[in-house]
């Protein structure tokens, strides 16, 4: 059996990818290990440790689209040792981040990274093998991850640390955080399954009893006992009562709340129809009375819309928990220096209790958690969450940081200028809150429903006074069957089930849908406006060629290069990091704007611009080569030298990524493309240029988003996609919004539809389905509409039972359903990349 | 034919189990995972003790 797997791994890692997280390998720079090739050392360690415990099936079980997210970050390389620190306060038996249930102590953290079944059996497994300490319950759909402890010894922090070694990225989840939310909709799907398995059970009940009623006796060779009769009616009446109160309750309830609060929801006809069924037919039970009883007509009722329902509610849990809040990848505590009446002290907080005036010390990588001012130390600070601008700013005493910032390089002590609510980080998430709530709307199909809802019960009114007059005995019957029949079930059922089917299908492309109102707008969209670093580009920078001038190896000018880049700050210079140890380099300097130069291994070496190298080493100025244009459209030209020799030239460039050039061409065709950038306006029009396309540099988020809102204001339907934090005001701004989610960023960002694996590829796609759904609910809605029309004289003239209006209407529904299911049918979607087949024996996606 | 007054309230009853043995099952967490069970058992290690 393993060998199969084995097999089918070998279908999915070929030989350009990383072996751990099956993106592409690097030009220059690859880690080899055990003949495998990986990305970085991340990946290297993360398949160390999952080798060295024995768990290497973790890469015959995963699946193509395993490698999305969980790359390795371990920062360590070669022998793993758990950095316990981060965690270390998880392990005091009364932190108050853990929490006690049933006497056990439980850790609660959202977790980055999982995305199918091989990730939870990894995890589940190596915890396994550390130590037996821990129940261990993943939450797929919701990201979270429990661990419950049986013992107070139980380490957490060593899980913790296990866990991240493993690649993936842990949060610590606190009574407070919002992700609980996760489980109140767990709880929900659990009593809504409940719902529709005690209706199913009394349908089989109350369907067998109801033979009673149906039989025709005279003709059958056994007589029923008037008993016997009596004694089905009240179990009948019994089973349909716990359906009807019990799995019908939600419906009734919100009949109540939608007359409370004078509008029609679909749920108003649909409780008339339970209760118009059930109460009179217990009447006529209770008062011995003789008459048709439809309870059966009840319970299969409810059945039937709470099986609709459930399904619904299910794709919605799987799809919805998706978009963790911005401000969720800040550190979880920091230490800061307070003075308090002279006296300072140093204090291990919660980001969130951050006061002006507290003094903090950053490391190279820390997000700043609040706005601050440089006290002491320089170094680099990427702004590129906040405003998008990608290129490296440095920063020393009394210059102002933002919140928000990551310093790249160096490290500072500085002093918060604002608490942590009152930070420019914390006023961005706001505004992004404050335009989700302003788009909320009802849908104009919603209300279509609602007006036809209205027209059904006035219609009924009527059709009831008509029967009243003519023939009162059969009054009751025709109007129960004209509210069945007239229930637009199948109208309201097409859109839901249309968009779920659709967010469904893009979500096995790799797009995630967050909010499936919006599939229906994709197809009206005009305007696509795009953001350009890491959105067009693919936002690293990236090593296009290296040209070896000496009797140096490439590989050996790039491992000289990445040593002396790895202390520079300039933003070329992330091209060349590989985390991982390097040469030890003396006398390092940096000439801004210039070039970086050090000593390693006795031997000085030059590194940057040709011009600079040429006359630091004494070349010969003639080498064209070397000297040559700086930068020739997007490509920058780097030289390594020593003393006299010219060693290697290097080619750097932010590329475009392939994929933009044929789906912008493909979206040219019939829509406006223009890029919105933070970035300086040469290498913006740069890009344009290139794709044939207008431009807008030098934008702030503000800005950004005062665009996307003046084309609205022309009539247009604006698509804004983007990647970073400062595309969000935008995108919350626009019609609709689309993520690209590079694999160097770990978090989600709050949009609309995102792009799991940063393919573009996507876009031209999630068009076509949106136009297929587009079209398949029109034609659904159309249908529904149609039935109903025809089948509402037919139920008024009386020619219409209960049960057959009933099964009418579930027909109906059923019939919108398998047209939907037609939304992703490969004659329209496009094709995709090949997935691994296995053996249908075993089967398991 | 009485037979049925004691048959049925008995169905009723096993009915009546069966719902609260489901109920049992969401709680304890049965339906929130429905992937990774099926892949347990392709585990080659036969570690007996898995809980």
């Amino acid at each position: 059996m393993n060998n199969l797997f084995r097999q089918s791994r070998l279908a999915i890692s070929n030989a350009d990818t990383c072996f751990h997280c099956l993106e592409k390998l690097p030009k220059y720079g690859v880690v080899k290990l055990q003949e495998k090739a990986f990305c970085c050392h991340g990946c290297s360690a993360a398949y160390e440790f999952i080798q060295s415990n024995q768990l290497d099936d973790f890469y015959t079980h995963r699946e193509r689209h395993t490698s999305l997210v969980a790359k390795g970050t371990s920062p360590k390389t070669g022998s793993l040792q758990y950095s316990n620190s981060r965690w270390g306060h998880l392990d005091d038996l009364d932190c108050s981040d853990v929490m006690r249930i049933n006497k056990k102590r439980v850790v609660r953290f959202s977790i980055k990274g999982i995305y199918c079944s091989s990730c939870t059996w990894l995890i589940e497994k190596a915890l396994n093998q550390r130590n037996k300490d821990f129940t261990v319950a993943i939450g797929l759909d919701n990201q979270t991850i429990s661990l419950e402890a049986f013992s107070e010894q139980a380490s957490f922090s060593q899980a913790a640390a296990c866990i991240e070694s493993l690649g993936y990225k842990l949060e610590l989840l606190t009574a407070d955080t919002n992700r609980n939310r996760g489980d109140a909709r767990k709880q929900q799907f659990h009593r809504h399954l409940r719902r529709v398995v005690v209706a199913g059970f009394g349908l089989m009940q109350v369907m067998t009893y109801a033979v009673s009623e149906y039989l025709d006796w005279s003709s059958a060779r056994i007589a029923m006992s008037a008993d016997i009769e009596r004694f089905f009616a009240l179990l009948s009446m019994l089973v349909a009562a716990v359906v009807v109160f019990y799995s019908g309750a939600p419906y009734l309830a919100n009949a109540v709340r939608d007359i409370r609060n004078r509008v029609l929801g679909i749920d108003v006809p649909i409780s008339i129809a339970i209760m118009g069924a059930y109460l009179p037919s217990a009447l006529t039970v209770l008062s011995h009375g003789q008459g048709q009883l439809y309870f059966d007509s009840a319970v299969m009722f409810v059945f039937l819309i709470s099986v609709g329902r459930l399904i619904e509610q299910g794709v919605k849990n799987k799809l919805l928990d998706f978009s963790p809040s911005l401000l969720s990848f800040l550190p979880d505590k920091v230490d800061v220096t307070r003075r308090d009446q002279d006296q300072e002290s140093v204090l291990t907080i919660p980001v969130r209790d951050i006061q002006k005036d507290d003094r903090l010390i950053v490391h190279k990588g820390d997000i700043l958690p609040c706005d601050a001012l440089v006290l002491t130390g320089n170094g680099s600070i990427d702004n590129s969450l906040i405003n998008g601008e990608s290129q490296a700013l440095l920063r020393s005493q009394n210059d102002r940081l933002l919140a928000g910032s990551k310093l790249l390089s160096g490290s500072l002590i500085v002093v918060a200028t604002s608490s942590y609510h009152n930070s420019s980080l914390a006023a961005l998430e706001q505004a992004i809150n404050a335009n989700t709530t302003a788009q909320l709307g009802i849908d104009s199909d919603q209300q279509r429903g609602r007006q036809f809802t209205k027209f059904v019960l006035l219609f009924s009114l009527f059709v009831a006074a008509f029967w009243f007059v003519y023939a009162p005995e059969r009054l009751f019957e025709i109007c129960l069957a004209l509210l069945i029949a007239a229930c637009p079930c199948a109208y309201t059922l097409a859109d839901p089930i249309g968009r779920s089917r659709g967010a469904i299908t893009l979500r096995k492309i790799g797009i995630i849908v967050n909010d499936t109102s919006v599939l229906q707008r994709i197809q009206k969209i005009s305007n696509w406006m795009f953001d350009k670093t890491g959105t067009l580009t693919q936002g690293q920078p990236e090593i296009t060629s290296i040209k070896a001038l000496d009797k140096l190896s490439e590989e050996a000018c790039f491992k000289i290069a990445a040593t002396l880049e790895s202390k520079s700050s300039h933003v070329l210079a992330s091209a060349f990091f590989r985390p991982g140890t390097y040469d030890h380099v003396v006398d390092f300097q940096e000439s801004l704007g210039a070039g970086v130069f050090g000593t390693i291994g006795g031997t000085k070496y030059y590194f940057g611009k040709g011009a600079w190298v040429a006359k630091e080493c004494g070349l010969a100025p003639g080498a064209s080569t070397i000297t040559g244009s700086q930068s020739e459209g997007q490509s920058t030209v780097a030289v390594l030298a020593k003393q006299g020799t010219a060693l290697a030239v290097f080619h750097i460039t932010d590329d475009l990524r392939a994929e933009s050039i044929p789906v912008i061409e493909k979206l040219k065709q019939d829509h406006d493309i223009s890029i919105l950038s933070g970035d300086n306006t040469a290498a913006v029009t740069a890009v344009a240029q290139s794709l044939g396309i207008k431009c807008k540099a030098n934008l702030t988020a503000a800005q950004k988003a005062d665009v996307v809102a003046s084309e609205q204001v022309r009539g247009r339907i604006v698509a804004m996609v983007g990647d970073g934090i400062n595309d969000s005001v935008a995108m919350t701004r626009a019609d609709v919004s689309i993520g690209v989610l590079n694999s160097s960023l770990n978090f989600q960002l709050d949009t609309d539809l995102t792009l799991l694996n940063g393919d573009l590829r996507g876009l031209p796609q999630i068009e076509q389905i949106s136009q297929q759904m587009t079209d398949i609910n029109k034609q659904n809605k159309n249908w529904a509409l149609v039935y109903n029309a025809l089948v509402l004289p037919v139920a008024a003239a009386g020619l219409l039972t209960p049960w057959l209006a009933a099964i009418g209407m579930s027909l109906s529904s059923l019939l919108v359903l398998i047209n939907a299911l037609r939304i992703g049918g490969t004659s329209t979607l496009p094709k995709r990349r090949p997935r691994h087949k296995l053996k249908p024996l075993l089967k398991w996606s | 034919m009485e037979i049925i007054f004691l048959l049925i309230p008995l169905s009723l009853v096993l009915l009546i189990a069966a719902i609260f043995a489901f109920f049992w099952a969401t709680k304890s967490g049965q339906f929130d995972d429905l992937e990774t069970p099926a892949l347990r058992i392709l585990d080659d290690d036969g570690e007996a003790d898995h809980h």
